[in-house]
C-alpha cells in the first residue's frame, strides 16, 4: 500500500492575547491508501485542529507554525490558496461534527450537493457538449451540465441510503432528521470521489441506533470506494468499530499509536490505560471504573516535561522535567512514555490489562 | 423489598403545539405526545436508569415527576403522598426532598453568579441564613470534591467536570432524598465522566439517595442502575433488573438498542448486529398500535401490532415488556 498522507512534526499554534496556545504540538502521522485511521482524544487535545490543518482551514488567530503535511507527494503547507482550493473538496473532503450548523439552512440539500459536483468536475466530465452551434450553445451546455450534476447528486444520495432521493433533493436541511443530515453531509463529501475523507466527530451528535447506521455506512464506503478515512472521535467504541489503526492524542501530542486491537487490548501508555479503565463495561456490574484524577492541562501553560505527568499514576521525577520521545514499541506501534516497558511488565504481573482482554459481547 | 419512594401511574404529558393565529378559529389543535402513559415505581435507595433515544420523552418524564411541568394526566406519589396538586408552601416543602441535576453544566449555571451564590440560593429559599449558610456551603463543596477557594469563583473559571460538581452541590444543598439526574455525564469527557459517576455513587452511599438516572449512553446506565426502564416515543417498552435487561432483553427495541452499541476490541463488530432502519417517528403524530411498529425488524408481524398498543406483560418476576409477540 502506498502512503497517502504523511504528517511530519506538525505544529499549530494560536497567538492569543494571553500567550501562545500550542493546540497541535509536533505530530507525526501516516495514513496508507485505503486505510482508516482513528484519532482518539478528549476535548481540547488538538484532534480537530490536526484535521483542519490538513484541510488548510486553521482559523485565526491560529497558524501552522512548523512541519509538513505531505498528501500524495505534495506539501499542503506550501500550496497557495488557489491550489489548495482545487484539492479541498475534490481530493480531501471533510465531514464536520454538527450537520445542522454546516449545512446552509436556506439552500435546498440538492443544491448543496450539486454545488460540490459542479465546482470540481471539469466541463466535459459531467456531460458531453451539446453539439449545438450558434447563439444558444452556452445556455444549452450549462443546462446539460446542471442536469448531469443533479443526476449525479441523486445517485450519491441513493448511495448513502437516503430514501426517495429525488424528493429529498428539493427539501431544506431542517426537514431532515439528524441521521439524514449526516448522510447528506457524507454525500457531499463523497460526491467528488475524494482520496481522503476526514470525519470529525461524525457520530457524536447521533443516537445509538442512528450511530450504528452511520458507522455501517462508513464501513461500506471504505470498502466500496476504497477511500482512506481519518476518523476523529472521543469515542473509543466508534473508532474500534471502523478503524484499522488508531492514534491517541493528549494535550496536542500523540501519546500512542498502534492497531486498534493493540490499543484497546493492551495499551502501553498510562493515559490510554486510564481511558480504557474509565469506560463502564456493558453488563459487567462487578467491574469498577477507575477515573483519571485531575483535569486536562491548559494548552497555553503546559508543564515542562510529560504533559500527562500531573495525572499519571506512574510519574517519576524524570517525567516532570523531560519530555519523553515517541518510542518505537513493536511493529507500527509507538509510545510516548519513559517507563512503558516497566509499566507493561507490572501490569502483566498484576494480570490486569495485557494480552487478550475480554469485553462485553465478545 | 423496600417500599416505593416514588410511584407514577399512567403519567401523561402532552405539549400543545404552537398555533398560527388563524388556528384559534379553526379550532385545530396539535399535541406533542411527549410522555404517553408511563407507570413505574422507584424504591428507596435504588437507582433506576431511564434510557431511550433523543426525543423519546425521558427528560420530560423526569421533569414532570418533579412537577417542573404540570402533568396532563396520571398520578405521581412521592413517599405515599399524591403530589399532583400541591401548591405554594407544600410544593416548596416537596422541592426540599426531590432535586434535579441538569445535563449541560454550561447552560444550567448562572454565568453572573459566584459558586457561593449558586449553591446558596436553594438554602436561602428554604430559610437558611448567616453563619449556618456559610458553613453549609463549605460542607457541600467539600462533599463534591471542590475546595473553599472555589467559593468566590464564577462558572466560566471551571472546567466541565468541576461545573457539574457545582450542579451536584446545588442539587444536594437541601438534603433531598430523591434526585433526578438528567444526563449528568453526557457532556463530559470519558475520564471526567468516570469521576462524576463515582462521585454520584459515593454520595448515594453516604446520604442514602435515590436516583432516577436519565441517559442515552447504555454502558453508563448499565453501570449505575439497579433497574432499567427503556422508553420509546413516550412509552415504556421494557423494564426490569439491569442485569436481566442486558443479558436477556425481551423487547425487539431493547435488542436493537443493545446490539447497536459500538463494542471495544471486538473482532467482527458487524456480525449479528441489528441495524434499525429509519429514525424515530415524530411525537406529533405517533404510529397507531405499537409505537415501535415502523422500525420493528421482525417480519410477519401480527395485525395487532398496527392496531392495539401492547400491554406491559411481566415475563419474569419484575421484568416487564410491551410486545404482542411476547404474550
Amino acid at each position: 500500500m502506498a502512503e497517502l498522507l504523511k504528517i511530519k512534526d506538525l505544529q499549530v499554534h494560536f497567538f492569543t492575547d494571553y500567550g501562545v496556545v500550542k493546540a497541535v504540538d509536533g505530530i507525526d502521522l501516516t495514513l496508507q491508501e485505503g486505510e482508516a485511521l482513528g484519532i482518539l482524544g478528549e476535548s481540547g487535545c488538538g484532534k480537530s485542529m490536526t484535521a483542519l490543518a490538513v484541510m488548510g482551514l486553521v482559523p485565526f488567530p491560529g497558524r501552522i507554525t512548523g512541519g509538513e503535511i505531505i498528501f500524495a507527494g505534495r506539501d499542503l503547507c506550501r500550496l497557495t490558496e488557489k491550489e489548495m482550493r482545487r484539492i479541498r473538496g475534490k481530493e480531501i473532503a471533510m465531514i464536520f461534527q454538527d450537520p445542522l450548523t454546516t449545512l446552509n439552512p436556506v439552500l435546498k440539500v440538492g443544491e448543496q450537493i450539486t454545488e460540490a459536483i459542479r465546482l470540481h468536475h471539469e466541463e466535459g466530465d459531467l456531460s458531453p457538449a451539446s453539439g449545438r452551434r450558434g447563439f444558444f450553445r452556452f445556455w444549452e451546455d450549462r443546462r446539460r451540465r446542471e442536469m448531469a450534476a443533479w443526476k449525479k447528486a441523486v445517485e450519491m444520495m441513493e448511495k448513502v441510503g437516503i430514501p426517495s432521493p429525488e424528493l429529498r433533493m428539493e427539501e431544506y436541511p431542517h426537514q431532515f432528521s439528524g441521521g439524514m443530515r449526516q448522510r447528506a453531509m457524507i454525500a457531499i463529501a463523497l460526491s467528488c470521489n475524494p482520496r481522503l475523507l476526514i470525519a470529525d466527530e461524525l457520530t457524536t451528535a447521533l443516537d445509538v441506533t442512528i450511530q450504528a447506521q452511520i458507522l455501517d455506512l462508513m464501513r461500506r464506503i471504505k470498502e466500496d470506494f476504497r477511500t482512506s478515512i481519518l476518523f476523529i472521535s472521543h469515542d473509543l467504541g466508534a473508532i474500534s468499530e471502523l478503524c484499522d489503526r488508531a492514534a491517541v492524542m493528549y494535550a496536542g501530542k500523540i501519546v500512542e499509536t498502534g492497531s486498534v486491537q493493540e490499543i484497546t487490548g493492551a495499551p502501553f501508555h498510562p493515559y490510554t490505560q486510564g481511558i480504557l479503565a474509565s469506560i463502564p463495561r456493558l453488563g459487567e456490574k462487578e467491574y469498577r471504573i477507575k477515573p483519571i484524577p485531575g483535569n486536562v492541562p491548559d494548552l497555553g501553560d503546559l508543564p515542562a516535561g510529560c504533559s500527562f505527568f500531573p495525572r499519571c499514576p506512574y510519574g517519576q521525577a524524570k517525567c516532570k522535567t523531560e519530555l519523553p520521545p515517541l518510542e518505537e514499541a513493536g511493529e507500527g506501534r509507538q509510545v510516548r512514555c519513559f517507563y512503558w516497558r516497566q509499566i507493561r511488565a507490572q501490569r502483566e504481573e498484576e494480570g490486569g490489562i495485557g494480552g487478550e482482554l475480554s469485553f462485553a459481547g465478545d | 423489598m423496600s417500599s416505593p419512594l416514588l410511584e407514577i401511574k399512567g403519567l401523561k404529558k402532552y405539549f400543545l403545539r404552537q398555533q398560527a393565529f388563524w388556528q384559534k378559529w379553526t379550532g385545530k389543535k396539535e399535541y406533542i405526545y411527549a410522555v404517553d402513559g408511563v407507570s413505574f415505581s422507584v424504591n428507596k435507595g435504588e437507582t433506576v436508569g431511564l434510557v431511550g433515544e433523543s426525543g423519546c420523552g425521558k427528560s420530560t418524564l423526569g421533569r414532570t415527576i418533579l412537577r417542573l411541568y404540570e402533568p396532563t394526566a396520571g398520578e405521581i406519589y412521592f413517599d405515599g403522598e399524591k403530589i399532583n396538586d400541591l401548591r405554594g408552601d407544600e410544593l416548596l416543602q416537596l422541592r426540599r426532598r426531590m432535586q434535579i441535576i441538569f445535563q449541560d453544566p454550561f447552560a444550567s449555571l448562572n454565568p453572573r453568579q459566584t459558586v457561593e451564590k449558586i449553591i446558596g440560593l436553594p438554602l436561602k429559599i428554604q430559610g437558611m441564613k448567616g453563619r449556618e449558610l456559610s458553613e453549609r456551603i463549605d460542607e457541600l463543596l467539600e462533599q463534591v470534591g471542590l475546595a473553599r477557594v472555589h467559593r468566590k469563583r464564577f462558572p466560566h473559571q471551571f472546567s466541565g467536570g468541576q461545573r457539574q460538581r457545582v450542579g451536584i452541590a446545588r442539587a444536594l444543598a437541601v438534603n433531598p432524598s430523591f434526585v433526578v439526574a438528567d444526563e449528568p455525564v453526557s457532556a463530559l469527557d470519558v475520564s471526567i465522566q468516570a469521576q462524576i459517576i463515582n462521585l454520584l455513587q459515593e454520595l448515594q452511599e453516604k446520604m442514602g439517595l435515590t436516583y432516577l438516572f436519565i441517559a442515552h449512553d447504555l454502558s453508563v446506565v448499565s453501570y449505575v442502575s439497579d433497574r432499567i426502564v427503556v422508553m420509546y416515543l413516550g412509552q415504556v417498552m421494557e423494564m426490569g433488573p439491569a442485569e436481566e435487561i442486558f443479558s436477556s432483553p425481551q423487547h425487539p427495541y431493547t435488542k436493537a438498542l443493545l446490539s447497536s452499541i459500538p463494542r471495544i476490541g471486538k473482532k467482527n463488530p458487524s456480525t449479528g448486529r441489528i441495524i434499525l432502519e429509519g429514525s424515530v417517528p415524530s411525537p406529533l403524530n405517533p404510529p397507531a398500535g405499537c409505537k415501535f411498529n415502523t422500525r420493528c425488524f421482525i417480519k410477519n408481524k401480527p395485525a395487532a401490532c398496527f392496531h392495539e398498543p401492547p400491554p406491559l406483560i411481566e415475563g419474569a418476576p419484575g421484568h416487564y415488556a410491551a410486545c404482542h409477540l411476547l404474550g
